[in-house]
């Protein structure tokens, strides 16, 4: 068992570091300058080098590669180039809105999926079935920020019973959060229904099945008792797979409903060349895809003790 | 069956907390009508700040917020873009233009508590020169500045200018604390009616009036200022009620559904950004002054402005917008006439022509280049695009090193066109033998001098086509009938919230 740990570990720390690597590297490969991005069109080479002399972003690459690890691994994610402001905190404050939204979404999209794609799989071949099936391959095609666009006219604009955007923590924080939320899970769930459904469909054949109902099981019982079980390994994959997405994913509905999470962050920190801030970014979503693998890996095997045995 | 009930139940309890949940928001979100309004206001802008130190960091987004409202001028412009007092009540210039002296208001008071005095402009205006790292050009005539009293201020110029004191009323002129300068990237002090009360990085800046300002409070006592990413979700906003205003609208062709609603306004104010068709002057082939013409001849920059920008925004011959002093309608010098561009092309051995189009990602710039493109087939020339990232590629590309045939940006600086033509070692690369003494001696001149000068270097390098400007930029503003005091000229990059108010 702590061998497997350790190999855990190993695998975890080397993941990381090489991300971090390739993130370095890649950004001073991207085309632009942020000096010039940062002090405009009307600076001297002059106030272009000082300004990068005060960045340091002429120091050798190595140098700069250890200065900033160094300084995370002392918790210290470094000041930004262009707010000035330390990004450790701004970084905080922007995943946890994205963190929220992403994990309600998810849980709005199981909570749909699985009964309704159970439902569809044991209804296989009858009308109810089909309905179900066809609705999710509409679900899977709609876009999430149509879904947001279409539910901010008609709860925001027509019966202005929501907020059209914008984000407050606080007693508040539900009501902006209700909108983005159905419309990322809208989409989640029609997916998640599809795999619920074809997963289902593989166990509902199964010899143990049969045992089951000749020991006087109905058929739905037997498949609810001892069939999704087996069914759950597949989805987990797939929700972990899907979550590790959504956290920069969710971008496209942070815009449209005007909400300061992480993918925005991402998006307008390479806009302005903010280095550190991207590099931070990239550094906690990889660090976030880790855990997302490693807690699925604890649920298989807590799930499915054959999986148990190293 | 299990699973029926199972599923049932679930159901009615998510309905439930639906329901709930719905119930609980209809009762706060009553809709705002009625007589008294209270006295807050809600912006959308697009374009955040990303600090609020305007000596370190360029573009429009930090003096949008803060010039004006936090921060005050010497001298202020008025929506004609005149000369109006503000933190002097008068000047007065010496007869060879190299003294100003300035008599300050009395009772002016920062918001740290700290008075304003003569002391605070010598240490502002010198600041400029020697902290600023940007638009340092701008205070390049300052020799120094002498206290004469804590209300008398004296400047004192190398060279008569009679650019330097509309400067005044932009960014450099700020007066700053002389012990406010700290934290000027997180805590801006300033003379100025509002003062910062929060900031969100991505979502909101939030201001508030100042109980202690020195001259006639602001009607709105809070004011909030929503940026969006995306059009569409702040008129989205406005739609909802969540913001009172749009300023400086990105998508025009949004604008109209609000036309037509009498329950909001639209204003289309001037700005100082012209639409500028950028072409690399000394690179072939727009090295060639016929070439550049034929593209001149060879653009209906009225079906330019229809298509790409909804109409709205105005015409100019030249780089100078109508609300300038030496402004001139040069709209005329080069009409739309395809078949005179042919004839110039061939001329210039330059048929069938193929260039490349670098154009940034901005709304403004995708649309233009689009009707560029189809209107040079016309005239034979194939203009390929290139998309360039803004701002990080454009500025290496195209400003930093040059590296371009044509191309097309908003010039968003008020009274440019002596720093894009006079300069031949700007992006644009005009050969400016024939402007250069003729601009210096406008600026030293009288200021009637300065406006016949002004206009011949304008007619000159239209005339050459340095480059093409397609349209000037409009101020679009969306805001809600019931909003008044709205300053929807651009004159500096301000956005003015000092006269706002609910009917």
């Amino acid at each position: 068992m702590p061998l497997r740990l350790l190999k855990l570990a190993g695998t975890f720390l080397a993941t990381v570091w090489v991300s971090t690597l390739l993130v370095f590297l890649l950004l001073r490969v991207m085309p632009g300058d942020p000096a010039t991005v940062a002090l405009g069109t009307d600076a001297t080479a002059e106030q272009l080098d000082a300004w990068r002399a005060q960045y340091g972003t002429t120091a050798p690459l190595w140098e700069q590669y250890l200065q900033w690890i160094g300084g995370i691994l002392r918790g210290d994610f470094g000041t930004s180039y262009v707010t000035q402001a330390p990004i450790g905190p701004t970084l905080v404050e922007r995943a946890q809105v994205t963190l929220l939204l992403v994990v309600l979404a998810m849980v709005v999209a199981l909570v749909v999926a699985v009964p309704l794609g159970t439902l569809s799989a044991m209804r296989h071949g009858k009308a109810s079935g089909g309905v179900v099936s066809a609705l999710s391959q509409v679900g899977v095609a709609l876009p999430s920020f149509l879904v947001g666009m279409l539910l901010i006219a008609v709860f925001a604009i027509q019966l202005r019973l929501l907020p059209s955007g914008g984000w407050r923590w606080g007693p508040d924080v539900l009501r902006y959060a209700i909108l983005p939320v159905l419309a990322l899970g809208s989409v989640q769930a029609s997916i998640l229904t599809r795999y619920v459904r074809s997963a289902v469909l593989e166990i509902k054949g199964q010899d143990f099945l049969r045992t089951a109902r000749s020991k006087g099981l109905t058929a739905n019982a037997a498949l609810v008792r001892h069939g999704l079980k087996n069914a759950a390994v597949p989805v987990l994959t797939v929700v972990g797979v899907q979550l590790a997405g959504l956290l920069v994913g969710a971008v496209v509905v942070e815009r449209v409903f005007a909400i300061p999470g992480l993918g925005s962050y991402l998006v307008d920190a390479v806009a302005n060349r903010d280095l550190l801030a991207v590099q931070s970014i990239v550094l906690l979503l990889v660090l976030a895809v880790v855990v997302i693998n490693f807690l699925v890996d604890v649920a298989y095997t807590s799930i499915d003790p054959r999986l148990r045995r190293a | 069956m299990t699973l029926l009930s199972r599923r049932s139940g679930a159901a009615a309890l998510g309905a439930a907390a639906l329901a709930l949940a719905l119930t609980a928001c209809a009762g706060s979100t009553a809709p705002a009508e009625g007589p008294a309004h209270d006295p807050v206001a809600t912006i959308g802008l697009t374009g955040e700040p990303t600090n609020f130190d305007l000596t370190t960091t360029s573009g429009a987004a930090i003096p949008q917020v803060l010039l004006n409202n936090v921060y005050e001028t010497l001298v202020s412009l008025d929506q004609d873009g005149e000369l109006v007092p503000q933190l002097a009540t008068a000047w007065t210039v010496s007869d060879d233009g190299l003294t100003y002296d300035f008599t300050l208001q009395e009772g002016v008071t920062f918001s740290s508590g700290a008075a304003f005095t003569a002391d605070d402009v010598k240490f502002s205006l010198e600041r400029v020169k020697t902290n600023w790292t940007i638009n340092q050009s701008k205070m390049a005539l300052l020799d120094h500045v002498e206290v004469v009293s804590p209300t008398e201020a004296r400047v004192i110029l190398t060279k008569p200018s009679n650019s330097w004191l509309y400067n005044m009323a932009g960014t450099v002129g700020i007066m700053f604390d002389t012990d406010g300068v700290a934290d000027l990237a997180n805590t801006p002090v300033g003379t100025g009616p509002f003062t910062i009360t929060e900031r969100v990085q991505g979502d909101h800046i939030s201001l508030a009036a100042r109980d202690d300002y020195w001259g006639e409070a602001p009607a709105m006592q809070d004011i909030t200022l929503r940026y969006f990413a995306d059009a569409t979700a702040s008129t989205n906003a406005l739609r909802a009620g969540d913001v009172d205003m749009l300023y400086n609208m990105q998508a025009p062709d949004l604008v109209s559904q609000f036309e037509t609603d009498p329950a909001f306004q639209v204003l289309q104010g001037s700005s100082n950004g012209e639409i500028l068709l950028g072409l690399n002057n000394q690179a072939a082939p727009f090295d060639d002054v016929r070439v550049r013409q034929a593209i001149a001849y060879g653009i209906d920059r009225q079906a330019v402005l229809d298509a790409a920008w909804a109409g709205y925004g105005e015409l100019i011959g030249a780089m100078v917008p109508p609300t300038d002093p030496y402004y001139e309608d040069l709209n005329d010098l080069y009409p739309y006439d395809p078949d005179k561009a042919r004839e110039l092309l061939a001329d210039a051995g330059a048929e069938n022509l193929s260039v490349t189009f670098k154009v940034p990602t901005r709304p403004y710039a995708t649309a233009v280049a689009e009707v560029v493109v189809s209107q040079l087939a016309e005239i034979g020339v194939t203009a390929k695009i290139e998309t360039l990232e803004f701002p990080a590629v454009w500025l290496d590309e195209v400003f930093t090193k040059d590296d371009y045939e044509m191309t097309v940006i908003l010039a968003v600086e008020p009274r440019d066109i002596l720093t894009v033509f006079n300069d031949p070692d700007y992006y644009i690369g005009y050969d400016n033998a024939k402007i250069a003494p003729i601009a210096a001696a406008a600026d030293a001149g009288t200021k009637e001098e300065w406006i016949e000068g002004m206009k011949k270097v304008a007619k000159i390098t239209a005339e050459d086509v340095a480059s093409l400007p397609l349209f000037l930029f409009p101020n679009i503003v969306v805001a809600d009938a019931g909003l008044q005091g709205i300053a929807p000229n651009a004159v500096t990059e301000s956005l003015n919230m000092t006269k706002l108010a609910w009917n």
